[in-house]
């Protein structure tokens, strides 16, 4: 093989695809998609996780900071001081060391964490920018640290209050997320006590709060001693409070995409090295090599790629800051963060992804390629058609093997597993079944309406020629069902237990207790208590509910022992939510030990009912109010009472100004409208998907028809009406879509099932009932098929059934 | 039955019509060949008689039907009811079996019967292959049920684009003589293009294309 063969070899190759330019367009349209969708899936990811990480650790680290160079010529108050001299007020000194820490002073277990100390007089200057962009902003208390919720439970001090050995100084822990995870924040007076100071424990950044001018920065770099520089904020992969069932479901639809985007790439290089092969077999005679050909083939697919890839990434990054604004709302009502969207780093995105489209253009060319090589090499016999007890042996295995995948399943990695298992194993069984499926039908209709006939019998061979893309539309639609079902059991599952959970009239929200003494008559005020605490030694919350009517009445249970309320007052034992339960393996019956140390209770306490606990992430322990103090007031009440909304409010302004009040109606309708908003980025993505799936898929077709040109031709002269063909035509993709919608609806109910039993069990330790609603199956099929017709018009539309005898004409 | 009258054509891009002023009558049940070399328009004819295209001047009537006055959904029902059309590349449906590729124009027509139908087979000699696929039949067996498929609803006029173009010289001779002896039995009009002398020769009146004009042969020219 030589360099100038390989080069015709290309050039005949592109000449090709000039002439016939429909698959090289559908596998350049379907890189650029999954680039495209990529690419958008990436930044908005990113974006929200820069959103969370400057949210969280803005004050710390800053835009930028200045650092030592090394450690011998550390960062001293001398330094801070003549940066100030010098104009650089803005400036804000922070310490970060890792020190240990015990819950009090006579305490032997010691835990290490990293404690930093921050310039609270400086802040004040950041805080105003901040507190704009909703940054971290504390109060200089000598006597206060901060943490997130998980780093306080992890350190389990009684009453929140924790020692720092190194300087003997005791704080109260105060919890916020915007804090970065293990990590301790305190003011940096309170930091440098006793024996710690700045030679023991030297400063470790001056951060800037907001980005240097240019300005700035050149003045910097001139009059910054040598033993300092300037770093950009290096950004931690820490993550803070965005939902990691939102960014599951990101990733998800993105790969779902990728994937389907892969099936139609396959599809379209079998239909293209079909549509050329008599032109290769030319080129074989004319002496290029097949090695020499098959790079060719590859070289053409890459710079297919180039371009696609490139193009792909460029709209993605365009689609995503179009998107910004309503992301950002999106953002700042469902998680309350910031979403500003990223300056995309081109290079790097369009790096990675023609390296990726590089890679995954040689990976899929393979069995393309190695059909096309074993056809130019030896004539191919006609394929036999698989015989029906084939079929069914075929499908029981598939089946078999799917049953055995799902039971075997135990981890997250697992069920990620199952659920592309499944997928396959369901394109197995479209392959086999689809072409009988149609021929069946096609026998229930008469033979006297001859067109319909040809219609059923052509869309057979349609889903033969069209294995793969029908295959893509499978899965996308599989998926696109699986969601739909899933989320409506998750939203069915979600409305009940709230209904059920609040079953007081009114929630009052309010940080200081409420006198007993004020409260109005007819009306009794349950305050909700809760201790962070710690079950098996592992992190859980405790809660308290009311052993009494309307509450009894609203727990709804998965599980639930005999005598259960009375054992429960009685101290006896605890309910416990589905994530302890399933964390710890806890079944009913068996018991567990709490930490004891902030409530009144005994252990070992008994499993005395499961309760569903849909959305937290968190381990929970329900215990009656005795098992707490006052103190443990979890700033709400449930509210029973007789009185009107516009009464209470009344008594309320005049008891606890500060404190709000909602009717039950209203938090149940305004946490309806929440879960709502969390699905629309999904599935904004999964109609994207099965977009993607059903034009391809009638790209694919419409690819196919164009071989259909004589019978179609052949037709009109037989005397078949135009309108009477198009419809015919219009049929035949219909019917094929149909066929796949029907074997992908069960397939899509068996993937809902896996992504709430073991995707959701193994993620996020909780699950809810299945609901399989027949509006949501119809819907998920009406939507594909709609999709499908929508794209259908068009190039049935376009078909001009011209012809003459030879043919000649084209369509 | 069919009746030329002074049909001319010409393509955009010609300087001399494809077809001047031509005329020709065909009586019922009747076969002509028609023969010329490569590109004289022959094809072109029978476009026109097919009412697949349109003379640029002249008239054409088929039975008592001028074409030229025929709307599109007439023509499509002119060529459904009264037409049938054998291709030089067969241009057989691959998705039907031969039964169903032979009943089809019977169906569309509406006026299928079983009975004709296996006649019809046995006839062309292919009553053995009522239910193999395509795909296993030899050029030959392909062109038969393809003149089955063109006769099977009983047209009035048959039109053949180089029947045997495809074909060996003995399949050829099978394969023509089943045509012309279907047609005559069934008392059904033919026209043939063709290249070959041979099947021409079979016809009841022998035709040369030559600068746009018919010319009659004589029965007893050789060529």
């Amino acid at each position: 093989m030589n360099i100038r063969t390989l080069w015709l070899g290309t050039q005949a190759l592109l000449a090709m695809a000039r002439k016939r330019p429909w698959e090289p367009l559908l596998v350049a349209l379907s890189i650029m998609l999954a680039a495209s969708g990529l690419t958008a899936v990436t930044l908005i990811n990113e974006g929200a996780l820069q959103g969370e990480l400057a949210q969280a650790d803005s004050v710390l680290t800053g835009a930028e900071r200045i650092v030592a160079v090394t450690d011998t010529a550390p960062l001293t108050r001398g330094d801070y001081a003549a940066l100030r001299r010098l104009g650089f007020a803005r400036f804000i000194s922070t310490t970060t060391h890792p020190l240990s820490v015990l819950c009090t002073a006579e305490d032997s277990s010691l835990r290490s964490v990293y404690v930093t100390g921050v310039d609270s007089v400086a802040q004040p200057v950041s805080a105003g920018n901040s507190k704009a962009s909703g940054a971290f902003a504390f109060s200089p208390n000598a006597d206060i640290a901060y943490a997130t919720p998980a780093t306080i439970a992890r350190l389990g001090c009684k009453d929140n209050k924790i020692t720092i050995l190194e300087n003997s100084h005791t704080y109260r822990l105060n919890a916020t997320a915007a804090v970065p995870k293990n990590r301790i924040v305190v003011d940096i007076a309170a930091f440098y006590r006793s024996q710690m100071t700045t030679e023991t424990h030297p400063l470790t950044a001056l951060v800037a709060p907001t980005s240097l001018s240019a300005d700035e920065r050149a003045r910097l770099n001139t009059q910054l001693p040598q033993h300092l520089k300037i770093q950009a904020t290096q950004q931690t992969t820490e993550v803070g409070t965005l939902s990691a069932s939102f960014r599951l479901n990101l990733w998800a639809m993105g790969m779902l995409m990728a994937v389907v985007c892969a099936f139609v790439i396959v599809n379209a290089l079998h239909l293209m090295y079909r549509a050329r092969l008599a032109n290769l077999i030319r080129l074989r005679q004319l002496g290029i090599g097949l090695p020499a050909l098959s790079l060719a083939l590859t070289t053409e697919m890459l710079i297919y790629g180039a371009i696609a890839s490139t193009l792909g990434v460029l709209s993605g990054a365009w689609i995503t800051r179009e998107l910004t604004p309503t992301l950002a709302q999106t953002f700042s009502s469902l998680f309350n963060l910031n979403y500003n969207g990223l300056d995309p780093q081109l290079g790097s995105l369009l790096a990675t992804s023609n390296a990726i489209t590089a890679a995954g253009i040689i990976i899929t060319i393979m069995a393309p390629l190695w059909r096309l090589r074993s056809q130019l090499q030896v004539k191919q016999n006609e394929r036999t058609a698989v015989s029906l007890p084939v079929k069914l042996v075929s499908s029981v295995a598939i089946a078999f093997m799917c049953t055995v995948v799902v039971k075997l399943t135990t981890t997250q990695t697992q069920a990620l597993v199952s659920v592309v298992v499944i997928l396959l194993g369901g394109c197995g069984i479209v392959l086999m079944w689809l072409p009988p499926l149609l021929q069946g039908v096609r026998k229930l209709l008469p033979s006297s309406l001859p067109l319909t006939q040809w219609s059923i019998a052509s869309a057979c061979q349609l889903s033969g020629r069209t294995r793969l893309a029908v295959c893509a539309f499978f899965i996308a639609l599989s998926a696109n069902t699986g969601m739909n079902v899933m989320v409506d059991s998750f939203r069915l599952a979600t409305e009940s237990w709230i209904s059920q959970r609040l079953t007081a009239s009114h929630y009052i929200y309010t940080g200081t207790p409420i006198e007993k003494s004020a409260w109005p008559a007819q009306t009794s005020l349950y305050p909700g208590l809760q201790q962070d605490t710690s079950v098996n030694d592992k992190p859980a919350s405790a809660r308290v509910y009311y052993p009494r009517q309307p509450f009894i009445g609203a727990l709804q249970m998965d599980a639930i022992s005999e005598n259960a309320w009375q054992r429960y007052v009685s101290g006896e034992g605890v309910f416990i939510n589905q994530q302890l339960a399933f964390r710890e393996s806890l079944a009913l019956g068996e018991t567990l030990t709490l930490d004891t140390d902030n409530l009144n209770v005994q252990n070992p306490l008994t499993v005395l009912g499961i309760y569903p606990d849909y959305g937290n992430p968190d381990s929970q322990v329900f215990l009656p109010p005795d098992a707490f103090s006052p103190e443990q007031f979890a700033n709400v009440y449930a509210v029973v009472t007789e009185l009107e909304l516009a009464t209470l409010k009344s008594w309320l302004g005049r008891q606890a100004p500060d404190a709000q009040i909602y009717a039950r109606d209203d938090l149940i309708s305004g946490s309806m409208e929440t879960f709502d908003n969390t699905f629309i980025v999904t599935d904004a993505l999964n109609i994207a998907t099965l977009l993607v799936a059903g034009v391809s898929f009638l790209l694919s077709v419409s690819l196919v028809v164009l071989d259909m040109r004589q019978s179609l031709s052949l037709l009109r002269s037989l005397g078949v009406t135009s309108v009477k063909l198009k419809l015919s035509l219009a049929c035949q993709y219909l019917l094929l879509c149909a066929g796949t919608v029907l074997l992908a609806l069960p397939f899509g109910v068996l993937l809902a099932w896996v992504f709430v039993n073991q995707v959701n069990r193994f993620a996020f330790y909780w699950i809810y009932p299945l609901q399989i609603n027949i509006d949501v199956l119809l819907g998920s099929a009406l939507v594909s098929m709609a999709v499908v017709s929508l794209f259908l018009l068009i190039p049935i539309g376009n078909i001009k059934a011209k012809l003459d005898l030879r043919n000649e004409v084209a369509l | 039955m069919l009746s030329l009258t002074h049909v001319s054509r010409q393509f955009e891009r010609a300087s001399l019509p494809i077809l001047d002023d031509l005329s020709l009558h065909i009586d019922k049940g009747k076969s002509v060949s028609i023969r010329g070399a490569s590109g004289c328009g022959k094809s072109t004819l029978l476009s026109l008689i097919a009412g697949l295209n349109t003379p640029d001047s002249g008239n054409i009537t088929v039975g008592n039907a001028s074409l030229s006055q025929l709307k599109s959904t007439e023509l499509d029902d002119y060529r459904k009811h009264r037409l049938g059309i054998i291709y030089q590349q067969f241009n057989l449906l691959d998705c039907f079996n031969v039964w169903d590729n032979i009943a089809f124009t019977a169906r569309l027509k509406g006026n299928y019967t079983k009975a004709r139908q296996e006649a019809l087979m046995a006839m062309m000699g292919i009553d053995n292959l009522a239910d193999a696929p395509l795909s296993q039949l030899s050029g030959g067996e392909q062109q038969r049920v393809a003149i089955c498929r063109a006769l099977n609803h009983e047209p009035s006029l048959v039109l053949a684009d180089e029947p045997t173009g495809n074909l060996d010289e003995a399949t050829s001779e099978t394969v023509s003589n089943a045509l012309f002896d279907v047609c005559k039995k069934t008392n059904t009009t033919l026209i043939v293009v063709t290249h070959s002398a041979e099947v021409a020769r079979l016809a009841d009146a022998r035709y040369q294309l030559h600068n746009g004009k018919l010319h009659l042969a004589h029965p007893d020219e050789r060529e």
